[in-house]
This record gives C-alpha cells, structure tokens and sequence, in this order.
C-alpha cells in the first residue's frame, strides 16, 4: 500500500517517513508541494496510492485546494485524505472538510495518533470503496438498507459521518461549544422506502441531500446523511436559521426539483427539523452521543407529527 | 521496525532539527536586529516560526513550539492588519530568540557532559528551559 505525503518542511517528510515505516506496512511516497504531488498523482502510478497526509500551508497551491483536485480524481474518491497542519482555525478546519478531507491531524503531532488515524481512515474506507465496487458490479442499483448511510457525492458541503465526528474533533473548543447540531427528518420515510426502487430512494436521498445544501448554502455548516432518511447538521449557533423557515425551504426546493415526482400519487416528499442539539463535549463519545441526539430528536418530531395529522382526519371525519 | 529503532531515528531528527534552528535562529535575529523591519522580513520570520511550531512539538520540545506558536499567531494578525511586524511581534520574537538560544545552549551543555553516544542525548521536556 502507498501512502503520498505532501509538506514543504523536509524536517516533517522526515519525521513522518521514519513514523509510517516503523509502525505500519505503507510505502511512502513524498512531495515538497502541490504540483509535486500532483506530478505524482498525475503519473502512471498515480491511482495506486492508498492515502493521502496533507499539509495545508504550503506555496503555490494549499492542502485544500489540493484535497479538492484530488477528490475530482474518479480513482481517488474514496482514498483517506488526512489534512496535517498547524493551522487551527475554524475556517481552515471547515474548508478541508469541505474539500473532501476525511480527518484533520493537528501539528505537532503524537508518533501514536498518526498510526491511530491512519488506521481509522483505512478501515472506514475500505468498506465505503467495498460498497461503491459491488455498487459498480451490480446490474441493478444497489439496494441499501432504510438504515444505511448512503454515500451521497458531490453536493456541496455533504460529507459522509465519519467525517462529520471528525470534523467536530478538530474544532477548536470555542468553536465547538459556538456550534450546534440540527437534524432534518424525511416525514413518512418507512412508507417512501417501501415503495420506492433502490434506484429511486437512493435517487430520492440525493435529491434531498441537495435540498438541504443549497437551503444552506450562506451557512458555514456541514451536511451528512445517517440513514433512515436523517440529515444530520453542524451549523453555528449564532447563524442558525428558524427551524420552520429552514425546513419550509428545504420543502419548497423539493417540490420545485420534482423529488415527488417519483412518489406513488406524488405525495409531496417533505422533511421537518429536529431538537437544536448544543455541543458541550469535546471528546468522540459525547460528540457521537450529541450527533446520535439530534438524529433521534428528528425521528421522534417526524412521528409525532404524522400520529398528529392522522388524529386530526380522524376528528375531522368524526365531526362531520 | 522496532519502537527502539524509531526511537533513535527521532533522535536523529531532533540533532538535525536542533542543527536548523540554529540557521533559522539567525535569520530570526537578523530581522530583529533591523530597525525598520519590512514585509518582506515578516514572511522570512513567519517562515521560520512557523517551521518550528510544525515539528518542534513531535521532537519533545514542547516548550520551543509553544513559544514559536505564540510569535506565529502574533505575526499572522500584523500580517492580516499591517503587513508590518508590530511591537508585540517584535517582543515575541525576541522571547523566541532567547529561548532558541537557551535550547541550543542546554543541547550544547548535554553534550559535552554526556557520555559518547552514537546519538546525541535526548532532550527531555525537563531537559528543555522552562517556557515561562
């Protein structure tokens, strides 16, 4: 397995050469700046690597800029992308993560947190680029389980949810605790998978996953799918949008792209919001747990919200 | 590869690194020691500090990386507001300057009193002058 480090500073090449070679089996390859890098990836080899370590500052061209040209790279969608950098701010933390990055290592390092990532990229990985290449096999779409997260490409600022755990870690504390999570639920999703193709549900979630970022595309926030028809949001408290207005938006973008289109009787396909979540942990179990909060306080509102309008035809048909 | 061999290959890097920052620890002082420092000087010692924060950490120097953090983050805001190295920059890179020069005098001192090895002793973070 290879493994591209990219750092102006030949002092870090250095350091995390002799780290990667004594702690795990990668071959590591180097690049003193973007275009190096790209010469590489570019080459005859160049889809071989199997993960990228970032730096951010560089000349020339940034980690991020770079992250975004190699994402675009079909061979390359998948491969970890792990930024390295000392630049802690949130901004860069959020554009890394919107560039594609899968994880945000902070310099200086530990010599055990690398191998740790590095690990956890590369497992979490293998099964999405599992999924996509029995996605590619299949005659037929794939069908994934109500559940399952669907990997949702290229929409602004939708990333998959291990990033988003990732993404929260990284944050500078201040910034954290100034964030909250908003979930927005798909209302009737039980009854839409059922009777819905792979194709279309999956169709469907693309769909709503464009919804919510174009609704939200003045925010800094980011957007992942946790399955069951659940969006989870990371938006910044001070920013956030009323939670009616938000989910009317996202609804009247849905009806205007035909989501219902594909409905049985078109039955308008609409989404509604969850709790505000407020994140007060800064390690991953209560991250997990707040996100986890947020996911379920959407459902729970879905719900309720459904058993709400059927009691109302009901009275309404008993009062007649 | 062993725990031990990576072990002796970070004390390689912190020998190399120690070597750097005496190089870098005059190009510090040449700005400094400018009476009107320009543009082109705060990017030098940006370059620097900012090298220094990057590694100095990973090699258990801790405290140098604190410092060269701390002049990093000053220079960023005049290079945002001024372009100029502000007297507040100008005080944290003089405290760089003598802590480096602390590091490399206690390197130096562990050195010559240190048996004949094949690296040269490890810095330890007590080893390291105090930040404050």
């Amino acid at each position: 397995m290879k493994l591209l480090i990219v750092d102006d500073d030949p002092m870090i090449l250095e350091l995390l050469t002799e780290i990667i070679n004594a702690t795990t089996t990668y071959e590591v390859l180097r690049a003193g700046d973007a275009f190096e890098a790209l010469d590489f990836i570019n080459g005859q080899d160049g889809g071989d690597i199997d993960c990228f370590l970032l730096d951010i500052q560089m000349p020339g061209k940034n980690g991020i800029e770079l992250c975004r040209e190699i994402r675009a790279i079909k061979a390359h969608r998948f491969t970890p992308v792990l930024m390295l950098t000392a630049m802690t701010e949130k901004k860069y933390v959020d554009d890394a993560y919107s560039a594609g990055a899968n994880d945000y290592i902070k310099k200086p390092f530990e010599v055990d947190e690398i191998t740790r990532r590095l690990t956890l990229a590369q497992e979490r990985v293998a099964q999405q680029r599992a999924d996509a290449e029995r996605a590619l096999e299949e005659v037929e779409p794939v069908s994934h389980g109500i559940l399952d997260r669907i990997h949702i490409h290229d929409v602004d600022n939708v990333v998959d949810y291990f990033a988003i755990e990732n993404y929260l870690g990284s944050l500078p504390k201040r910034s954290l605790f100034g964030s909250v999570a908003l979930s927005l639920q798909v209302r009737s999703i039980d009854e839409i998978y059922a009777h819905l193709s792979a194709y279309q549900f999956n169709g469907l979630i693309q769909d709503v996953a464009e919804a919510i970022s174009d609704t939200l595309r003045d925010f800094n926030c980011l957007i992942s799918y946790a399955g069951y028809g659940t969006f989870v949001t990371v938006i910044e408290d001070k920013q956030l949008p009323s939670r009616g207005r938000l989910a009317d938006e996202v609804n009247l973008r849905l009806h205007t792209i035909g989501a219902h289109l594909v409905l049985p009787d078109q039955h308008q396909v609409r989404v509604i919001c969850g709790d505000v979540i407020r994140l007060m942990g800064t390690n991953s179990e209560r991250i997990q747990d707040s996100l986890a909060q947020s996911a379920s306080s959407a459902v729970r509102i879905a719900e309720e919200t459904e058993v709400g309008l059927e009691k109302f035809w009901f009275m309404g048909q008993v009062s007649r | 590869m062993t725990t031990d061999v990576l072990g002796a290959a970070i004390e390689r890097l912190r020998f190399k690194f120690l070597g750097l920052l005496r190089q870098r620890l005059g190009v510090v002082r040449d700005c400094l020691d400018k009476d009107t420092p320009d543009a082109d000087d705060l990017e030098t010692a940006l370059f620097v500090v900012h090298k220094v924060a990057g590694s100095a950490g990973t090699l258990d120097l801790k405290h140098l990386g604190d410092v060269a953090r701390h002049c990093e983050e000053s220079l960023m805001i005049d290079q945002q507001e001024t372009g100029m190295i502000s007297p507040r920059s100008r005080a944290e890179l003089e405290r760089f300057a003598t802590f480096a020069r602390a590091v490399l005098d206690t390197q130096r001192q562990l050195n010559r009193n240190g048996p004949t090895a094949p690296h040269p002793p490890r810095m330890t973070a007590s080893a390291e002058p105090s930040a404050r």
